[in-house]
């Protein structure tokens, strides 16, 4: 949306002291999962926030390309998880769904360029948002905790911003590039990928397309999961510089999915295709005051189908479900300074829809005949949600202290052309599918100087989100990690996250950076699943135990806590160390007792633990820069403490504890080629995240891959 | 713009905010009292299943018995649903089973589905009889309702009609040649088939074959915190016999595209099922 880069010239890139200096740095700073994180930020203190706090009060990582590209990355979400109270939800060999401060699902917006949004179509989520994206095609990512960013559309537990590589403009006609190979030893990963961009001041493009294709790992354990996947992708881009303060440019991106499989799910994806186009205007410089107008509009389809013929459950029964989602949308956005104020105002639109149907086939061998029944239902039935949000933020600095406020508001509005309806006894449970929503959102920040280097930082806001497609009319899917079929409510209420932080970070050029924050959420209409009985809705999905509906349970609350610590960027070594942790709980839960396989009592649990919350978890990261950066080994050990607080009412199970280790090496002779090497996993330990969901038809879980050799070439040009 | 001003309206609309957070986290902590419904009198019960032969725990997969129109027969499978079960007060009123499941599963070879504790808490006092639907009503009865075995396995084809077998009886009987034959004593919803062959594409019309059993001598009284135990058995060898003899050498071994012979089962299950004393287990609640 935003040509926030400034104009780049191919020859300054490599002539410039200073900037070659600083992409030497960032090349070095970027190579393995490792040690990444710390030399990014480390580079990255002297230019912008990384890690931490920003200057608006909130806590912020940020992730640049080069960190991404030297890492064995499969998809974002696996990236993710290497950040302090950041985890995932893995379900198969890829699209793990990010949990942030055990905010999960929708609780967790991800977006593309500041404001395009993708419906993933899977009701499974086997292609969270972040799946749509590859991680070759990513310029940044920014990840706000909190509900304190308001004007990329509601937030309500964290926001997940992911930039892609967009075109720019170029001082002097060129045409650059970038081709990447990677290779996974275990279950013999390959990607291959291919980038180019050019242009002139006026015009200017890029292109870049890739695929990947990863066989079934095997565990620590020695068992060997089936969870293989292909991705094909590719993106394009057009953009023109009209005049000396405006632009348009216009993005397209493709992503495909191809029989991937999630052995923790009951299906497998047959197919994912999604396209999404954007446009993009921006204005800059209008006026004295008027300093940026941007417009954005988009649109994104995804096509998804998925089955069971690979499962033992086929034999008995096919299910084949099929999926279409839409999402588009725009926004409309204008800055204005004003001597040291500053204000953001604009108003978004966004019209979700989704259709989808599953085909159920039962083959039975009766006294000599064969007899086949089919049973079509609908997943969803032409249902849909359009938002609109006006929203303004407010920056100002003041004596030592800087202060922003955001303000925003939705009207969310929902339908559905379903006819199922579900009233039973006087019991209204999938009745009326409209509903409507009028929501407010705010958020305050402050980050103050106490002393030279030291900040202390504050924010406060409240998030609200209107319930999603899935909440609100899923029928008979299991969405959730108990295997339940869930049903949707159409009358559920929006969620709200009422949520404060404090923090403080000390910066010093010789001891680094310091930072130590916490946070506590008080989530009210908290939206969660109660078992119907069987005499109500009895399950369609083989494997689940009943059936559970969405309803708004009484508040819950989240707290937690992040520290890291950053070695100096002056230094020829580097450290990174980080611990971070969250703890959530309900304090009025019902536990349902079950006995040969039925439910013959219920039980109030008082204070139970939230399911899905990762446990306490540390990482060290270090390094050392040898002959000017062109060699770097590091070493990345990852402390992960047992969970045993784990919900009651949902069954959850304890997950034991596990310390990891990994280590790698880049060579960068060039400065157009890298090749970077190293061991994941290193001791092939046997080890499970807490959020890894069970096999299906099991309670065992998905171990997550054992040792894994891998080496990534990039070659620019 | 004076800067001062703007700052101290600034402080102002902070100042505000935090006061309307403070109240309205406050708001949303205050709980409503509700009325405690554990305070409520109730008993519950729990049905035992038993399968019988001329009074006795069935045998099965031994050539043991022989039933009224003479077929020495073994058994080897018994597996059956009963529903909508309904207990009768004294003062007519009526209580039926279904604050969790309203359908239930018996299957002789898996012992969790013998023994059904109910989730209903029933309220106390002098109940005249219990009744219940075997099989499943035509209502109820859906195809796909049921996904996982064992229920799944019960699936009754949707061009016979659709929805889950009644009941399951499998086993063997002595031909007149002496020869051992499979039976499939299957109930389920029946067909209409124009002309003399039982082809599918011949079916004029479905038959529902549910029944209402009504048990005699099913009469209790319930207290409050009363746990009481029903044993209900199932006397296979009354399928075959009043009010109509059911001969296997002239039905054949398999009767689910046979109206005809489901018409005698049905007429015949009416006393097929008969209820044992009440256990009344310790309080446990």
């Amino acid at each position: 949306m935003v040509v926030s880069k400034p104009f780049r010239s191919a020859s300054s890139e490599v002539k410039g002291p200073v900037i070659f200096l600083g992409f030497l740095l960032l090349f070095q700073l970027t190579a393995f999962d490792v040690f990444a994180q710390m030399n990014q930020d480390t580079l990255m203190l002297q230019e912008v926030e990384i890690i931490g706090v920003n200057k608006k009060g909130f806590r912020e990582i940020l992730i640049r390309a080069p960190r991404i590209e030297y890492a064995p990355v499969r998809d974002i979400g696996d990236f993710l998880r290497q950040e302090p109270n950041v985890a995932g939800i893995r379900k198969g060999g890829v699209s793990i769904d990010p949990v942030v401060r055990g905010f999960k699902y929708n609780q967790v917006s991800v977006l593309l360029n500041n404001g395009v949004k993708i419906e993933g179509g899977c009701p499974n989520r086997m292609d969270p948002v972040a799946s749509h994206v590859e991680c070759e095609n990513i310029d940044q990512i920014e990840v706000i905790k909190g509900p304190y960013i308001l004007k990329y559309g509601p937030v309500m537990g964290a926001l997940i911003n992911l930039q892609t590589a967009r075109p720019h403009p170029w001082e002097t006609p060129s045409i650059h590039g970038k081709v990447l190979y990677g290779f996974e030893s275990n279950w013999n990963g390959q990607r291959e990928h291919i980038y180019l961009e050019g242009g002139n001041k006026r015009v200017f493009f890029n292109a870049g397309g890739g695929f990947k294709g990863y066989g079934s790992y095997t565990a620590g354990n020695k068992e060997l999961y089936n969870s293989s996947f292909q991705k094909l992708y590719g993106s394009a881009g057009l953009g023109f510089a009209i005049g000396a303060k405006n632009s348009l440019i216009v993005n397209y991106l493709y992503d495909q999915g191809k029989n991937v499989r999630f052995p923790a799910l009951p299906m497998d994806e047959r197919l994912d295709q999604t396209h999404v186009a954007s446009v993009n205007f921006t204005s800059e410089n209008i006026s004295k005051t008027w300093e940026r107008l941007q417009f954005q509009t988009y649109f994104s389809l995804v096509h998804h189908v998925m089955d069971n013929l690979n499962r033992a459950s086929a034999n008995t029964m096919q299910a084949v479900t099929t999926v279409d989602a839409r999402n588009v949308g725009g926004k409309l956005v204008t800055v204005h300074k004003a001597g040291d104020h500053s204000i953001l105002a604009g108003i978004d639109y966004e019209d979700v829809w989704k259709n989808g149907e599953k085909v159920m086939t039962m083959k039975m061998i009766m006294e000599g005949d064969t007899f086949i029944s089919v049973k079509h239902t609908n997943v969803w039935n032409d249902a849909g949600y359009r938002n609109a949000g006006l929203f303004g933020e407010y920056m100002v600095p003041l004596k030592n202290t800087e202060l922003t406020a955001a303000l925003r508001f939705d009207y969310n509005q929902a339908h559905s052309q379903d006819t199922f309806r579900l009233v039973k006894d006087g019991n209204s449970y999938f009745d009326k599918t409209a509903s409507a929503f009028f929501n407010v959102s705010f958020g305050l920040g402050a980050r103050i100087r106490l002393l030279h280097g030291f900040y202390l930082n504050g924010a406060l806001g409240l998030g609200t989100r209107s319930p999603s497609l899935l909440e609100r009319f899923i029928k008979l899917m299991p969405v959730q990690f108990d295997s339940y079929d869930y049903l949707g409510n159409p009358q559920l209420k929006p969620e709200h996250n009422w949520q404060a932080d404090l923090s403080a970070d000390w910066r010093h050029p010789e001891i680094g950076v310091f930072s130590v924050g916490g946070f506590f959420s008080l989530i009210t209409n908290y939206i969660t699943g109660k078992v119907l009985p069987p005499s109500v809705i009895k399950p369609s999905t083989q494997g689940a135990p009943g059936v559970k509906q969405f309803y708004n349970a009484d508040a819950v609350y989240l707290t937690g806590f992040e520290v890291t610590w950053q070695s100096p960027a002056s230094k020829q070594w580097f450290c990174t160390l980080n611990a971070a942790a969250t703890w959530g709980i309900q304090p009025d839960a019902v536990r349902y007792v079950v006995s040969g396989g039925q439910v013959t009592d219920q039980e109030s649990v008082k204070n139970d633990p939230l399911p899905e919350i990762p446990p306490l978890e540390g990482s060290v990261r270090g390094g050392y820069r040898f002959f000017k950066n062109k060699l770097i080994p590091s070493v990345t050990v990852r402390l992960v403490n047992a969970q045993m607080k784990v919900s009651e009412s949902y069954g959850e199970q304890t997950t034991p504890g596990f310390v990891t280790a990994a280590i790698a090496l880049r060579y960068s002779p060039w400065k157009f080629i890298s090749v970077t090497g190293g061991i994941e996993n290193l001791f092939d330990t046997p080890y499970y995240e807490h959020l890894n969901r069970r096999m299906i038809g099991s309670t065992n879980p998905l171990y997550e891959p054992g040792r894994v050799f891998y080496v990534n070439a990039i070659f620019r040009f | 713009m004076n800067f001062e001003s703007s700052t101290l309206s600034l402080l102002r609309i902070h100042r505000c905010l935090l006061a309307l957070l403070v109240v309205t986290i406050f708001i949303a902590s205050c709980k409503k009292s509700e009325e405690d419904p554990a305070n409520q009198p109730y008993g519950r019960i729990t049905f035992r299943f038993d399968q019988m032969i001329d009074g006795k725990p069935v045998v099965k997969n031994q050539l043991l018995y022989t039933n009224a129109a003479g077929n020495q027969y073994l058994v080897t499978d018994v597996m059956y649903f009963i529903s909508d079960i309904t207990l009768y007060r004294n003062d007519s009123g009526s209580r039926m089973i279904k604050d969790w499941q309203d359908i239930f599963y018996i299957d002789d070879a898996i012992p969790s589905t013998l023994v059904h504790p109910f989730l209903d808490k029933i309220e106390p006092g002098i109940y005249d009889s219990i009744s219940f639907i075997f099989g499943i009503t035509e209502e109820k009865n859906k195809s796909f309702m049921f996904v996982n075995p064992p229920e799944v396995n019960m699936a009754w084809p949707s061009v016979l009609g659709g929805g889950y077998h009644y009941m399951m009886i499998n086993g063997k009987w002595m031909d007149t040649t002496g020869l051992l034959m499979p039976f499939n004593l299957h109930l389920g919803i029946g067909q209409l088939y124009h002309g003399t062959g039982y082809n599918t594409d011949s079916i004029y019309a479905f038959v529902q074959n549910f029944f209402k059993v009504s048990l005699h001598g099913s009469s209790f009284t319930l207290n409050d915190r009363d746990s009481l135990v029903f044993r209900l058995a199932m006397n296979i060898e009354r399928w075959f016999e009043g009010p109509h003899l059911f001969d296997f050498n002239q039905w054949g071994g398999d009767i689910m595209q046979k109206q005809p012979a489901m018409q005698v089962v049905k007429e015949n299950g009416a006393d097929v099922f008969t209820i044992q004393p009440v256990t009344r287990l310790p309080a446990k609640y």
